[in-house]
């Protein structure tokens, strides 16, 4: 994309409140042509209003969206190239199949020929030629998903906006669709907004998470660097597993985690700091070998096939650390073994007491 | 000893338990429909019916000169009340299922408590609304809109519409609230995500899913107005003969029990042709049952 062309979709400050409560609170994104962004968080914490805003559903009480640099703010839904597939399926069902995907291309007025060419396309592209004359009645509930994307597709829309499409099933299934959607992405190079509240679904599938946290957003980036590099304790515990500790820096060298001594990348100045640890950069040995690390007990172990989980308790911290090990190497290691946990200075992140990055 | 060893030493069938139901079916409707079915194709004498069966009932009701303008006025009062009462109706329970918020189960209570008042008594207040000195025309006069009162409200065709039409209405809003139910306000933001303004989506969505319940509250409400016979008698106007009125004056008046109780049937056959019809259409239109996804 050249330097001219504005992003895809733009939302800038956008606030909206419901009476008192602050659903949004001054959130701006810039989404390019083609990008799959998800936008990642707990319930509540208005990723799915920030949907519906840009799907013109909602206006919001300040800020604007943009739409390839069109100020779309106050469009209504049923005029935006924007199309919704929401998170319970809404299949007509006074209509078959092939009626649902043209439902749109009827209003539009594309022409019988066209019509029927696109609803097929759309079909084909979620893999399920064949189907038009069902009922919603007569599909399951992936199959009725898999049909809401291809109405929201045949429209061609500027961005496709998903409300956590996934969320009503199985587990298989929803596995299923996240690839489903990844081809999807690949094929129709279509940009794409994804609200989940899944982080595992999102690290999966995304480019970029925009991680959302009581109506801000506290992170925008690839899900490489928001897994390796959270902004905040809250970034870290939210996607994938995190140990949060409270480090103790008495002067260059003199670290310590619950009284232990450790070492800490960058070395700090003075002060309190949270380290974020993730479990599976934890290594365990045991305490007869000398060596660094923080000494404990291993208090439970849980196998879960290819790794094993250990909760260790260690003196001074009033939180378990969690380990997680390749089963391969977890062979000789039981409840009640007293163990060191020790890991490279360069995986743990220290971020600042105050939640900021280091 | 438990219940199903006693139904086995009684020779009770497993059917056994809905007896006392039939029972009441048999006792509450069909044997006065039977009765009066028999009625109808026996010799009226004056207030009493006897032997030998005759059809000429049913030929001398469809000849008689009444009927036919009984019909019509029956059926246009039936259609324009029912009518309005289902447009009505649409529009409020379809407020009362997106828009009502909180309001919702207040507005229901309303609607239900109206019901508890008595027929008649809503009859009644119809004249104070319409009348000359009534609350309308008080306050047509009191806005300076008219200089004299408009005396052609009360018993005409229009006060008879009125009445009908508030009777009718919690019925249709009841139904039709119950069939708004299932239709997510999902189903519409999606409809309107993909290019549907508010008179499409009524067009495309709401009208084809409700059309059933509409068509029920239609007809059911079709009944209860065009079968009507005391509020033409109160509020209506002279001339204006109905088939509800026609059935009751020859129970009543007139004495002719045979040819009441065949102008009955013929009114219950074009009813049920009715049903028959709108089950045709519906069924052609592949909207007589709508099946919600789950």
């Amino acid at each position: 994309m050249s330097e001219s062309n504005p992003p895809r979709l733009q939302v800038n400050n956008v606030t909206q409140r419901f009476g008192d409560v602050v659903a949004l609170d001054d959130v701006s994104l810039s989404v390019n042509d083609g990008e799959l962004v998800s936008l990642l968080g707990p319930s509540g914490c208005g990723k799915t209003t920030l949907l519906r805003i840009i799907g013109g559903l909602a206006a919001p009480v300040e800020g604007q969206v943009l739409l390839s640099g069109e100020d779309v703010t106050h469009v209504p839904a049923h005029k935006r190239p924007t199309h919704l597939v929401f998170q319970r399926p809404t299949m007509f069902p006074h209509l078959n199949v092939f009626d649902n995907i043209a439902f749109g291309l009827r209003i539009s007025r594309v022409p019988k020929a066209e019509l029927r060419s696109r609803v097929e396309e759309a079909l084909s592209l979620v893999r399920l030629p064949g189907y038009e004359s069902r009922r919603s009645h007569e599909l399951s509930g992936g199959q009725m998903q898999r049909i809401a994307l291809a109405r929201a597709l045949a429209n061609k829309p500027q961005v496709l906006l998903l409300d956590e499409p996934f969320s009503a099933l199985d587990l298989k299934v929803r596995l299923a669709m996240e690839g489903e959607l990844r081809r999807l992405h690949r094929e129709t190079g279509t940009t794409i907004i994804f609200v989940t509240h899944d982080q595992r679904e999102a690290l999966a599938l995304s480019d970029r998470i925009a991680l959302f946290n009581q109506g801000r957003i506290e992170q925008f980036a690839p899900p490489w660097d928001i897994y390796q590099e959270p902004c905040s304790e809250f970034a870290a515990g939210f996607v994938g597993d995190a140990n949060t500790l409270t480090a103790a820096v008495s002067g260059p060298g003199g670290a310590t985690i619950g009284g232990q001594p450790v070492s800490l990348p960058g070395d700090p100045h003075a002060g309190t700091y949270t380290v974020v640890l993730r479990p599976e950069l934890v290594t365990l040995q045991p305490q007869s070998e000398p060596g660094p690390g923080l000494a404990g007990v291993i208090g439970d172990l849980a196998y879960r096939g290819s790794v094993v989980s250990y909760e260790i308790d260690i003196e001074g911290l009033d939180r378990p650390l969690r380990a997680e090990l390749a089963a391969a190497l977890a062979a000789d290691m039981n409840v009640g073994d007293a163990v060191r946990a020790t890991w490279r200075g360069a995986d743990c992140l220290v971020l600042d007491a105050d939640d900021g990055a280091s | 000893m438990n219940a199903s060893v006693i139904a086995r030493r009684l020779r009770f069938g497993p059917g056994a338990a809905s007896a006392p139901g039939a029972l009441g079916l048999i006792v509450f409707f069909l044997a006065p429909v039977v009765t009066l079915l028999v009625y109808s194709f026996l010799t009226s004498g004056r207030f009493s019916v006897a032997r030998p069966f005759t059809l000429s009932n049913y030929d001398a009701t469809i000849s008689a000169a009444g009927t036919a303008g009984a019909v019509r006025n029956s059926v246009l009062l039936g259609v324009l009340a029912a009518g309005v009462a289902v447009v009505v109706g649409l529009a409020i329970a379809s407020w009362l299922r997106y828009y009502a918020g909180r309001l919702q189960n207040v507005v229901l209570s309303m609607i239900i408590i109206s019901m508890f008042a008595s027929y008649l008594v809503r009859i009644y207040a119809f004249r104070i609304l319409l009348g000359d000195e009534g609350a309308v025309n008080t306050v047509l006069d009191t806005l300076g809109i008219v200089s004299e009162p408009v005396s052609w409200m009360l018993f005409s065709r229009f006060a008879v519409v009125c009445a009908l039409t508030h009777i009718a209405l919690p019925y249709v809003v009841l139904i039709l609230y119950g069939a708004f139910r299932p239709l997510d306000p999902a189903y519409l933001e999606a409809a309107q995500d993909l290019g549907a303004g508010a008179l499409t989506r009524w067009v495309r969505v709401i009208l084809p899913t409700m059309a059933a319940p509409i068509g029920s509250a239609f007809l059911m409400t079709f009944v209860l107005t065009s079968a009507d016979y005391v509020t033409p008698q109160f509020l209506g106007g002279t001339g204006q003969q109905m088939v509800g009125l026609l059935i009751q004056t020859n129970f009543t008046v007139a004495g002719d029990w045979a040819r009441g109780a065949a102008l009955s049937f013929l009114t219950l056959g074009a009813y049920l042709l009715c049903y028959v019809i709108m089950g045709l259409g519906l069924r052609i239109a592949k909207l007589n049952t709508i099946r919600w996804g789950t």
